[in-house]
């Protein structure tokens, strides 16, 4: 393996004073972005997407990355002191993490989550540097239609994992879609859905209706609800470091968490959400102390925590190798690759090897860094939740018109922005899932390109995507990834039929 | 949840479904527009074999059958879409509060798309954020007014001056004789 090459020019990269301060400045903002809830990663790259337009490409990406696991970090902390998870990456972590804060061990169950992340994002980085170029050589032989193939499973998994219902995934996706289709087809050069309207030529920019569906959805929607019980901080007390026992109860459930995260993430089934309850289902069946579950186990501290720096890391498998995002956060970055000119893929590892393997690097550096900036200073992030909720909302809604405004100059993208905004806050009221309709949005015109590829290359035979092996298994799982759940909830349904129909109607 | 709560689950519901039925049939309609609009105004593949509409007629029929689907689940009360939601025991009518916020917050976006140009980045910031602070139950106004001003400055000079980012001065400012 000649793997280490590559990685030590990276780290000639990563180390450079000024990509240095970026990762500082990615994870920094990762952090406070993780602690307080209704921002997220995802949203934070969005807002900063035209602000770093003239940047150094190699320095952007360091920052972005450093956001998206610094907020695995930072929404931690909320979950155990505060039982609020600032991300649903940690909703698992408040079950125990708050219940050990409550019985004062707040700040063993900060140390298990920090260290826990340290070590399963450096071994998920390792993963990435190993894995990453193996998957390189393999997509070489992607053709169009197998391209088509992957995009599909990124849609089924995606409207069948989130949310609460597969039909109202399956709705915010084709609600992405539609989106996408607007503006000029880039093969025949005639306006699609456009209404006349010649602002809309150039499509609605995924940025304006992520920052729109994400920021001024969630403010509508918390508006709307207005304020409710007021959550109490716990103070960190006790002992700060950890005891023997919980280091020895600890460092399992942070291995397996990283080896059950990093698979995930690579996996098109939304990011770090999904593996975090599997690590918390594998720690309570695997500890010795199974009836400390729900009273406060390090284990469902450690285990879930791990696990999600790790599928974070695990996300850019096929964001950089094959250019297909995983979770909203990359496809933001995506978007950010598009804005660059850069066309994630097989190609990029080739074409720029200082960002592949300069990012990759700087994930360690960045591990590093958020161990030291959260370790100790738990109790500062905690702070940030004492900004007003009025003011917090009022700035996310001054920075979102900033950064929307910015991307054009353009007082019209104000409006769609907010517009988009409605749009989300009324998804919010129905139950519909945001995050497909921007995977939606962004892999929609990416998909349909390949498709139009693919038949274009056969001469308009269709059964090109069942007749080459490759895209007809992807095919075939993709499939079997919406009927799956479907089978069974029918099956469910009719076994407990009776049942529920007596106690709930 | 608390008792009022349940209580008013009743009505709650009812209301759900209404604006649930309403919001399936829009998808659908959204969903007729999309096949429609493509299917008739564009025109054939010519080499490319797969032409401009294909997609969006897929898209559209989907949207179609998927809002059917919502509307089956509302009408069998399944689905329900709850705009606002009153907070358990807090003042007299706390769901016209959420409802007088709400449309603090919508009329303060409009605001800012018209007073963007004219009153400019921080005016029109400060404006926004304090109505937004009003909205969520912030009692200070003048202090919200004074902080979002402190704010939009802030931002402005980081990213005017530090980023080199166009954010507009204000033509109202930039007519005053003595801003010349």
């Amino acid at each position: 393996m000649d793997a280490l090459t590559p990685l030590l020019h990276g780290f000639s990269i990563a180390l450079t004073p000024l990509n240095l301060l970026w990762a500082l400045i990615g994870v920094t903002l990762g952090t406070a972005v993780g602690v307080l809830p209704g921002i997220g990663p995802a949203l934070t790259v969005a807002m900063l997407l035209p602000a770093t337009g003239k940047l150094d490409p190699v320095g952007a990406f360091i920052m972005f990355g450093g956001i998206y696991y610094g907020a695995m970090y930072g929404s931690s902390t909320t979950s155990i002191l505060l039982n609020t998870p600032g991300e649903n990456s940690s909703v698992v972590t408040a079950i125990e993490g708050h219940q050990m804060a409550k019985n004062g061990r707040g700040a063993a169950a900060l140390a298990t989550a920090a260290i826990g992340s340290f070590v399963a994002g450096t071994l998920a980085t390792v993963a990435l540097a190993l894995f990453a170029p193996v998957v390189v050589t393999f997509a070489l032989e992607f053709g169009p239609a197998d391209y088509f193939a992957l995009m599909l499973l990124a849609f089924t998994t995606v409207t069948a994992v989130l949310g609460s219902s597969m039909l109202r995934g399956i709705v915010s996706l084709l609600f992405g879609l539609a989106i996408g289709l607007v503006g000029i087809d880039m093969q025949t050069g005639q306006a699609r859905l456009t209404l006349g309207v010649p602002q809309l030529f150039d499509g609605i920019p995924v940025v304006i209706l992520a920052v729109g569906l994400f920021a001024v959805g969630e403010a509508l929607f918390v508006v709307s609800r207005a304020a409710s019980a007021k959550d109490t901080i716990i103070p960190v007390r006790g002992r700060i470091w950890m005891t023997r026992n919980e280091w020895k109860r600890s460092w399992k459930p942070w291995l397996r968490g990283a080896a059950i995260g990093f698979p995930f993430g690579t996996l098109p089934a939304g990011g770090a959400e999904i593996p975090t309850f599997l690590s918390y289902a594998v720690e309570k069946k695997l500890s010795k102390h199974p009836e400390e579950f729900g009273h406060g186990a390090i284990e469902g501290v450690a285990g879930p925590e791990a696990t999600n720096n790790s599928a974070v890391t695990g996300v850019l498998v096929p964001l950089l190798t094959l250019g297909l995002p995983t979770s909203a956060t990359a496809a933001i970055m995506l978007v950010a690759f598009q804005q660059y000119g850069l066309q994630p893929g097989p190609l990029l590892f080739a074409r720029n090897p200082d960002l592949v393997w300069g990012l990759i690097a700087s994930l360690y550096i960045g591990n590093v860094m958020l161990l030291v900036l959260n370790l100790p200073l738990a109790g500062v992030w905690v702070r940030l939740l004492a900004i007003p909720q009025p003011w917090l909302y009022g700035g996310i809604l001054v920075l979102a018109s900033l950064g929307v405004y910015s991307l054009h100059g353009s007082v019209f993208d104000l409006g769609i922005l907010y517009a988009a905004g409605a749009l989300g806050y009324a998804m919010r009221c129905a139950d519909i899932p945001v995050a497909p309709a921007i995977i939606g949005l962004i892999l929609g015109p990416l998909a349909e390109q390949q498709f139009r590829r693919a038949v274009a290359i056969s001469q308009g035979d269709l059964t090109v995507f069942f007749t080459r092996p490759l895209s007809a298994t992807i095919l075939a799982i993709a499939v079997a990834a919406l009927l799956v759940p479907i089978a069974t909830a029918y099956w469910q349904r009719r076994r407990s039929n009776q049942a529920a129909a007596r106690v709930a109607p | 949840m608390s008792n009022a709560s349940e209580e008013s689950r009743g009505s709650a519901e009812t209301r759900g479904k209404t604006s649930a039925v309403v919001m399936a049939l829009a998808i659908m309609a959204l969903g007729a527009f999309v096949a429609y609009d493509s299917a008739t105004g564009l025109t054939g593949p010519g080499y490319a074999q797969v032409g401009p509409g294909v997609f969006p007629v897929i898209v559209g029929v989907g949207l179609l059958l998927a809002g059917g689907g919502l509307l089956a689940s509302a009408m069998r009360s399944q689905w329900g879409v709850t705009w606002i939601e009153r907070p358990p025991s807090t003042g007299s009518d706390p769901s016209t509060a959420s409802l007088r916020g709400l449309m603090l917050v919508a009329a303060a976006l409009v605001l800012n798309v018209v007073l963007f140009a004219p009153l400019g980045f921080i005016a029109a910031s400060a404006v926004l954020f304090a109505c937004v602070s009003a909205a969520l139950g912030s009692k200070r106004f003048i202090l919200d007014v004074v902080i979002g001003v402190g704010l939009a400055a802030t931002i402005y000079i980081v990213f005017v001056k530090g980023l080199g980012l166009q954010l507009p001065v204000g033509d109202l400012w930039e007519s005053l004789p003595w801003t010349r």
